[in-house]
């Protein structure tokens, strides 16, 4: 309770530094940066979680306890961590290149760590595993006599992901995304090892903040980030449960 | 529609199968009542035939045709879940639309149908309800509308009653006995409830760790039997340790010796004779006294615990006979309803209450607990 | 109509094997980095500092050398972090949900709210509200407001699945409220306070932003010395380092897991 008293003296110390955030250009191409990819990464992470989350909580097999600990490993990297994992597989040395060049002879997506693909990849890294958790539990609780009941009626497989089990879990979802997002606005770790040619908002307030001494420019860039997470994180929150 | 079940046969690597080899033509247009206690198989069996689960051999024949590899959703069969299973984000009308939603029904004709549905099942108020806000009777209500809204061939269901409390149950049999019957579907109604079973069904299947004992119409499987098993799953039953003599015509039991019915087996055996086919008497007519222990008045009867030498009987007479504490109670049988089983030497009765064998006191007097 | 194999197995094997896929690309880089940990520089073009021969444990022993006042701090902070979020966080946990009193409502979710708010601006409120000095307690500080909510989180959870009858019926055998705590609360929370306390320390020993901040050239904790690692020294070096990193956690990990680490959702920031 009492760092939060101090975060908040620290913050509101610097309105007047708001209209400059909102006019230079910089500024806002980073907060736009950081909402697109966030919100990008929030929808691809939870789509790529659907099917993992589903078969960790209906189905069991041999390596199952492995695959889910290791799915749920990255949950505990640091963001920083993270970013060198994406240069150890995409930078100009990394492992993906190298294979690519072993087997067709062309080393692709050689230094694509630095690029937006590669600051997406890190998101997805650490939001894939959130996702599957989140919505893991959501499907474990799924009642299994409505899969039947809806077979029953006549429902295919298709029919019944989007008429049973996608609106079942839709609060999970939405309530999934809204986490996702948060984490990717704030991640800064990842922004300071990867986002070399562009920018996003953490980094953007980091470099204000150290590079500039300007204190006030990154209070008020951090306040316009907590107002966009935060409307975002609202806007998936009231869909949730 | 025809429905014939061949060899039907499910384990779960417990070791004892589930359903192990059920065969069975159920009769068309009728409610054939499966039961059995909880672990029989009834279930099981119900969930193959809707194609819900994948036996592990056998066979199901719709109308003559072999549907085993057919997935449930295009067998065309209703079914209703213990648990209702209805669809917590739609509202009624759009759960009880559902099944012709999938068969491709307009919006404007499905919903249409849903409402006559609702209507039959007495619902039809409830159509834009969320499904969260109904009672246990109203959920089982829109379950059988929506397993019925689309004209299914077979009804399946799944103990349906048996998540209500017991007078919401006796109130809804009612009700479900006379729209199934105006339906004259086929129909299988899976019940650990002997009384459900005895009003619904037209046909009575008894199950028992994952085979049929015994079929028949209940009345016949009531008071004949096969088994001591399905002679106390149906009701309370005496079972008294008999012996038929060697030249077939006298039963001696413990307490009285009479002609044997005709047909019976020399040797040992059990007689079943149920409380109601005890009756007293005055002591000229009677076959027997014996000693009284309890008298409970039940309402439509009252049921005596008397002991015959030490064989203890439960009989059921007129609630408003005296019963003083007399001496000895003369009691009669009724020949025609005694039913005998076989018995080996020793033999004690299955049961919760098993007697040591040569030890005074019963054979299992009282019913199997059915609630 | 009969299927040599029903949809249904398809179905399930193809997502068995999505999911297996999805295993093996999240674990792929860290096999990598270990592997580059120890394999010899030279297949990766590059000299490498500090290295005697090839896949000993040199790397680790160089790694060590260089940053080891970043270690030290780590495992100081986290010593200090630790049991302060759990001295105060369980009792206040045990508070809200036991004894509730007026406003210990707001109280919560103020304790909260650290998780709501995106991990840079809390850094940079620290930063600037403690006067743009670094000091240790404002590294405590930031540390306690990711911990502490997830402190009362799990121990929450773990208070409300157990039955207050149990409270009820120590008291109505004569145990005072301190006694009932002690003997009856306080041993069937125990898992949960080890939970919490796993969660705690993988949090705090990888908490990257409010340490990065604070640090200057020659104070820094350990995952802000990763940083410098992997922009100045080489592949094998950053390599090595990441694993010193990840050695405690893992095990960590695998205890929270045991443990039932489903709490995670909300937990980690990055």
């Amino acid at each position: 309770m009492w760092p939060l008293a101090r975060l908040a003296a620290g913050t509101f110390s610097s309105p007047g530094a708001f209209l400059e955030v909102v006019e230079a250009g910089r500024y806002r191409t980073s907060l736009i940066n950081s909402l697109v990819l966030s919100t990008a990464a929030a929808f691809v992470s939870v789509a790529i979680a659907i099917v993992p989350a589903w078969v960790f909580a209906r189905e069991r097999f041999p390596a199952r306890n492995l695959a889910r600990t290791a799915v749920s490993l990255p949950l505990t990297f640091s963001g920083v961590l993270v970013g060198f994992l994406v240069i150890v597989m995409l930078g100009r040395i990394g492992a993906v290149p190298k294979l690519a060049g072993l087997v067709t002879g062309r080393e692709l997506f050689a230094g694509s760590a630095f690029t937006l693909a590669g600051l997406f990849a890190a998101y997805l890294y650490f939001e894939i595993p959130r996702a599957v958790m989140t919505l893991e539990a959501a499907f474990r609780h799924f009642p299994p006599e409505l899969d039947a009941a809806a077979r029953s009626l006549g429902a295919g497989p298709v029919a019944r992901l989007l008429h049973v089990t996608l609106p079942y879990a839709a609060p999970a979802m939405f309530s999934t995304l809204a986490v996702t997002f948060s984490a990717s606005m704030g991640s800064f770790g990842v922004a300071l090892v990867l986002a070399r040619r562009f920018t996003v908002a953490p980094l953007e307030i980091y470099t204000e903040l150290t590079a500039f001494l300007n204190d006030a420019v990154a209070g008020a860039l951090c306040i316009a980030l907590a107002i966009l997470t935060f409307g975002v994180d609202r806007l998936f929150a009231r869909r949730a449960a | 529609m025809k429905l014939e079940v061949r060899g039907l046969s499910k384990a779960y690597g417990h070791g004892r199968p589930a359903v192990a080899s059920v065969s069975h033509v159920f009769p068309e247009g009728r409610i054939s009542a499966l039961l059995g206690p909880s672990g029989a198989g009834k279930s099981t069996a119900l969930w193959m035939i809707a194609g819900l689960t994948d036996p592990d051999a056998g066979a199901v024949f719709l109308d003559g045709r072999d549907v085993t590899n057919v997935p449930a959703e295009k067998r065309d069969i209703g079914m209703v879940f213990q648990s209702y299973a209805l669809f917590p984000h739609l509202t009624v009308l759009e759960n009880v639309a559902f099944g012709l939603r999938t068969r491709g029904v307009g919006r404007a004709e499905r919903m249409a149908r849903a409402r006559e549905v609702l209507e039959m099942v007495r619902m039809a108020d409830f159509g834009s309800r969320p499904v969260d806000r109904l009672s246990g009777g109203e959920q089982q209500r829109v379950a059988l509308a929506r397993a019925l809204a689309f004209r299914p061939r077979i009804l399946l269901l799944d103990e349906p009653l048996s998540a209500l409390d017991a007078k919401l149950r006796e109130d809804l049999r009612g009700e479900l006995l006379s729209l199934l019957r105006a339906l004259a579907l086929t129909t299988l109604y899976v019940t650990h409830d002997q009384a459900e079973a005895l009003t619904l069904g037209d046909e009575l299947v008894v199950m028992r760790e994952g085979r049929i004992e015994q079929t028949g119409r209940p009345a016949d499987v009531y008071h004949r039997p096969a088994s001591p098993f399905v002679a106390r799953f149906l009701g309370a039953a005496n079972l008294v340790a008999a012996d038929v003599s060697a030249r077939g015509d006298d039963l001696r039991l413990p307490f009285a010796t009479l002609d044997a019915p005709g047909g019976a087996e020399a040797g040992p055996c059990w007689a079943m004779l149920r409380p109601e086919d005890l009756e007293v008497v005055g002591p000229a007519e009677a076959d027997f006294t014996a000693a009284l222990a309890s008298a409970q008045f039940l309402g439509p009867v009252q049921r005596l615990r008397v002991f015959a030498g030490r064989q203890e009987l439960l009989l059921d007479v007129p609630n408003d006979l005296a019963i003083g504490d007399e001496a000895g109670v003369p009691i009669r049988m009724k020949r025609e309803k005694i039913v005998l089983f076989a018995r080996a030497e020793g033999e004690a009765p299955e049961g919760p209450s098993v007697p040591p064998p040569g030890a005074a006191v019963s054979s299992d007097v009282f019913p199997r607990t059915v609630h | 109509m009969s299927l040599p194999v029903s949809p249904r197995r398809v179905a399930r094997t193809v997502g068995i094997a999505v999911t297996v896929a999805l295993a093996l690309c999240l674990v792929a880089p860290l096999v990598v980095t270990a592997l580059g940990a120890f394999v010899h520089a030279d297949w990766y073009g590059q000299r490498s500092e500090g290295t005697g021969a090839v896949g000993t444990l040199g790397l680790f022993r160089y790694v060590l050398g260089l940053w080891s006042g970043a270690l030290v701090i780590s495992l100081r902070l986290v010593g200090t972090v630790l049991p302060l979020a759990l001295l105060i966080g369980a009792p206040a946990a045990f508070a809200f949900r036991r004894r509730p009193f007026p406003g210990s409502g707001v109280l919560e979710t103020l304790a909260m709210t650290p998780l709501a708010i995106p991990g840079i601006a809390l850094a940079v409120g620290l930063l600037l509200g403690g006067g743009r000095t670094v000091r240790f307690d404002l590294l405590v500080a930031g540390h306690l407001a990711y911990t502490l909510p997830l402190v009362l989180k799990t121990v929450s959870n773990a208070l409300e699945r157990e039955d207050p009858d149990l409270e009820r019926s120590a008291r109505s055998l004569g145990a005072g409220p301190w006694l009932t705590a002690a003997w009856v609360t306080l041993p069937r929370l125990v898992p949960g306070l080890v939970l919490s306390a796993l969660l705690v320390f993988a949090v705090s020993w990888g908490e990257f932003n409010v340490s990065f901040l604070l640090a200057t050239p020659l104070v820094q904790t350990f995952p802000a010395a990763l940083y410098l690692t992997y922009t100045t020294n080489s592949f094998p070096v950053a390599a090595a380092a990441t694993l010193v990193f990840l050695a405690p956690i893992l095990p960590a990990f695998l205890a929270i897991q045991a443990l039932g680490g489903d709490e995670f959702r909300r937990g980690l920031s990055t």
